[in-house]
């Protein structure tokens, strides 16, 4: 988005500002994102969620939430029904007619930009923080946040080497590698690692031919993608992929996609376990 | 006042179908066209009709280009009973013979009138609440005779206003047909003919033919090879010549006498 | 002429049959409305949010967006209920014209390719255009995918007419291969779409292509439902004309029916109609194959109550799967495309069977 951060939380404000008198008692509360859940528990407000979108699967409470279904498809009757006071959106939530339709009906909606940068997380906690009236509560883990961060940085720095890597993920049919601008390219930056595939931006789909001659020394996957292939040994008999560093030294990576590439609060033990494990095979 | 070709050709895809054929269809006669398959009968029945366009030659109503006078206008004054239509959609016997009433703007009163008398002529009264696929073969062609006799209907009273010539071109109508209602088809179109209509059938039956034509025309691979009145027309050298059978043959098909008899009883 | 051999109490018997069909097709269509008009009131009345029938009422009479209730009734029902009914009737009526035209039970508004066609383009703006063109994208707002979407059906449209011409007439059988070559590139178009789209963006394909009436808002359904209400009029009066081409076409053309402007109006009409309706509510399946076999089976394949029938039981069907997908799994909402197939396959399997509708 070509919008700058401040503009963005002063637009977030006005929108905030006719029902601010009642953030105390606005108690029903939907988020609509698995970061935007990740957080709202992480401040202690998860008792105050009545509802979340298909991809809010952690932590495991959130998953006894009703779900209204994926968050860029939503309808406005089934999140009224639950008779929210407000809801956290992330910024890519719609369709626009929806959310439209949701104010229209008196009920608020924060958005919160998404982006992908170790700032980018504290600023979504402060978002969420204000949404709630928990200022206090975020001020604190935007702190601690920093704190890890600063840590996770400095151990990453320490490293002599550079890995080259690659993340890879299900497209429709087949592998599809991260490039540049990718959520997923942030974290192998953040990791120290090198990826392999950055000449093009987006998600682009790649053979195991192209996975092979890129030669890498690590694999990420996403772990409901290496399952889908049929798990590490799949890739352990494919003539090609066989003779890679990474396979030969094991290390194939797979995360659980939200946890690596959601950027939510667990972000920073994300970055160290994926440092760490590109250069040790803790896979 | 007469439907007729004249000298007119119909090629398509590089294959002559008809060379040069002039055919009249007088009003109050009964005019048979016979051939061997491939001999264009059809063909010229849809030029005829104003379907087929022709490649050279000229289709003439009133002297006018069926061209020029448009499907509407035709639709009022001739009607077309083809060999055989497949409709797979659960229409009435009535519904279907009631289409024949589209080309025209009749009462409701004249329309029952015109449904009425076109039914009991086809004898197929009976039929009419009846679905439409679920009849014989011989039925559906009735059904379709009542819908051209439908088409073609005037109030009693018009009968034949000056000008107002209809015409009934019948491709093969006796095809599916037993015995007796191929007779009270050709029965039907003598009536017609009678009540001044001009009667065009395509017929594959050269005995028929010599008990209803008053007009003749005998095709062979696109061309006339003799026309004219059915008695000097329907003799068996013409047959044989046309049919390329022997004149035993010819004379056994027009059904006349051919000297044969019975072998003695033991 | 033919006088003297009826007797008169045979006319009588074929106005006693003519009233007779006259007053079933009349009877037919009544229900179908009060049916329609029933079910469209329900429609209003159920759903996630519980809200009395007292207060629906009030809300439609009064048109005050006031309160939350009326902002639901006025604001996210209602449009849905006036898109399923305009979209539903346009579906089915296009098939029942379609299965007349071409003389096929198995048409359907599919054949010529406008659904795919929309699809395509869609999937391009999904996947291509946010990537190429953000900036067009972000100008067309929640215009963006309905504006696509028709131009992908107009231009299968367009295709469709131009490929079936054939030594100046549209040929019917033309019309169709060329409808089939055109949903197959669609289909490899949409294909090779997918395989490039990230997880995000072929969620957010499958979604569209799955057909909801929910994502849209009166902004967008006004003039969708309007076009599409044209087409379905207009469609209508052609009622006589594909009675006569259920004979075949030659003697349709005997009959004094031009049969082919008589492909031409169709043709365009039901790519507008169908295109505008896709263009807003995504693709939605049998609803146009499976409508005019029902009003055949209750009424006989006169067009004039299977154009209208069809055109009812469509707003029906599309009504009734539409009140389901709001309710079968709350909060969340199925997608109306997994419904209308859902009831529309076993249905088709049924008719199959037993071939009522069909020939013998």
């Amino acid at each position: 988005m070509i919008v700058s951060r401040r503009d963005f939380i002063a637009a977030a404000a006005l929108l905030l500002l006719p029902s601010w008198r009642a953030r105390a008692s606005a108690r029903r509360v939907i988020a609509l994102g698995g970061d935007i859940t990740e957080i709202v528990y992480a401040l202690g407000a998860g008792d105050r969620l009545v509802g979340r979108d298909q991809t809010s699967t952690f932590p495991e409470a959130a998953r006894a939430l009703p779900d209204v279904g994926y968050y860029r498809n939503l309808s406005a009757e089934g999140i009224l029904s639950l008779k929210p006071d407000f809801i956290i959106a992330a910024a890519a939530a719609g369709p626009g007619n929806v959310l439209r339709q949701i104010e229209a009906a008196g009920v608020g909606i924060v958005q919160v930009p998404q982006d992908y940068a170790p700032k980018a997380l504290i600023e979504k906690v402060r978002i969420v923080g204000e949404a709630l009236g928990l200022q206090a509560e975020a001020n604190a883990l935007c702190a601690r946040l920093k704190q890890k961060f600063d840590a996770v940085l400095a151990r990453v720095a320490a490293f002599t080497d550079k890995p080259k890597a690659m993340v890879l993920m299900n497209g429709a049919n087949g592998l599809q590698a991260a490039g540049l601008n990718t959520a997923a390219h942030a974290m192998l930056s953040l990791a120290g690692a090198q990826n392999v595939f950055d000449t093009y931006s987006g998600y682009k789909p790649v053979s195991f031919e192209a996975v092979a001659a890129a030669a890498p020394d690590a694999i990420v996957m996403m772990e409901h993608a290496l399952l889908a292939l049929g798990g590490e040994e799949k890739l352990a008999s494919h003539p090609a992929l066989r003779l890679t560093p990474a396979l030969r030294n094991k290390r194939i990576i797979a995360r659980e996609g939200q946890y690596l590439l959601g950027f939510g609060p667990r972000m920073p033990e994300a970055v160290e376990d994926l440092a760490l494990a590109l250069r040790r095979g803790a896979g | 006042m007469t439907l007729e070709l004249r000298d007119v050709s119909y090629t398509i895809g590089g294959k002559t179908l008809l060379d040069r054929v002039t055919i009249a269809v007088p009003a109050g006669k009964i005019t048979i066209v016979l051939g061997p398959n491939g001999a264009g009968k059809s063909t010229a029945l849809g030029i005829l009709a104003g379907d087929l366009r022709p490649s050279s030659g000229e289709a003439l109503l009133y002297g006018v280009p069926l061209a020029r006078l448009g499907h509407q206008r035709l639709a009022k004054r001739r009607a077309v009973l083809t060999q055989s239509q497949s409709i797979e959609f659960p229409l009435t016997a009535y519904e279907i013979v009631a289409l024949g009433l589209l080309p025209h703007h009749w009462s409701e009163a004249e329309q029952l009138q015109a449904l009425a008398e076109s039914f009991a002529a086809a004898d197929v009264a009976h039929l009419a609440a009846r679905s439409y696929p679920t009849l014989s073969g011989g039925e559906k062609q009735r059904v379709q005779l009542a819908r051209s006799l439908a088409q073609i209907w005037r109030p009693s009273g018009q009968g034949a206003r000056q000008g107002d010539v209809r015409y009934l071109l019948l491709d093969e109508p006796t095809a599916s047909l037993d015995l007796k209602h191929q007779v009270s088809i050709l029965d039907r179109c003598r009536d017609l003919a009678q009540a001044g209509l001009g009667v065009l059938c395509v017929l594959h039956d050269p005995g028929l033919a010599r008990r209803y034509a008053n007009f003749a025309v005998l095709m062979s691979r696109g061309r006339v090879l003799t026309c004219g009145a059915a008695q000097t027309v329907l003799r068996p050298d013409a047959i044989a010549a046309t049919f390329d059978i022997d004149e035993d043959h010819a004379r056994a098909a027009l059904s006349m006498d051919t000297g044969w008899k019975p072998s003695a009883a033991p | 002429m033919m006088a003297e051999r009826v007797i008169p109490h045979e006319r009588a018997g074929f106005a006693d049959l003519a009233c007779r069909l006259r007053g079933a097709r009349r009877t037919l269509l009544a229900s179908l409305t009060i049916c329609l008009g029933l079910m469209s009131i329900l429609a209003l009345t159920i759903g996630p949010v519980s809200i009395p029938f007292e207060r629906v009422l009030a809300a439609v009479i009064g048109w005050n967006k006031a309160d939350q209730t009326e902002i639901i009734v006025l604001s996210i029902r209602l449009p849905r209920v006036v898109l399923a009914l305009a979209a539903g009737a346009v579906l089915g009526l296009c098939g029942a014209a379609l299965q007349g035209l071409f003389r096929n039970p198995l048409a359907d508004p599919g054949l010529i390719g406008v659904a795919t066609g929309g699809a395509f383009m869609v999937a391009l703006s999904i996947v291509v255009m946010s990537a190429v063109a953000p900036s067009l994208l972000a100008e067309l707002g929640p215009y963006a995918l309905p504006v696509f979407a028709s131009l992908g059906s107009f231009a299968a449209i367009a295709a469709v007419y131009a490929l079936g011409r054939r030594n100046g007439a549209l040929s019917s059988a033309d019309m169709l291969l060329a409808g089939i070559a055109i949903n197959a590139m669609a289909a490899s178009g949409i294909g090779y779409l997918t395989f490039l789209s990230t997880d995000e963006q072929l969620r957010t394909l499958t979604f569209w292509m799955l057909g909801s009436l929910s994502q849209s808002a009166w902004e967008q359904i006004l003039p969708a439902a309007a076009l599409a209400t044209a087409c379905s009029l207009a469609l209508m009066f052609n009622a006589h004309a594909l009675n006569a081409c259920l004979l075949g076409e030659r003697e349709a053309r005997y009959l004094g029916v031009d049969v082919d402007r008589l492909k031409q109006r169709i043709i365009i009409l039901s790519g507008l109609g169908v295109g505008a309706a896709v263009a807003v509510t995504g693709v939605i399946g049998f609803i146009g194959l499976v409508a005019p076999h029902i009003v055949r089976l209750m009424a006989g394949a006169d067009h004039r109550i299977v154009l209208p029938g069809s055109a009812l039981v469509g707003a029906l069907i599309l009504l009734i799967a539409d009140s389901i997908a709001r309710i079968a799994v709350p909060p969340a909402e199925l997608p109306i495309g997994i419904l209308t197939s859902a009831i529309g396959a076993p249905f088709f399997l049924w008719l199959l069977k037993t071939r009522r509708s069909a020939i013998q």
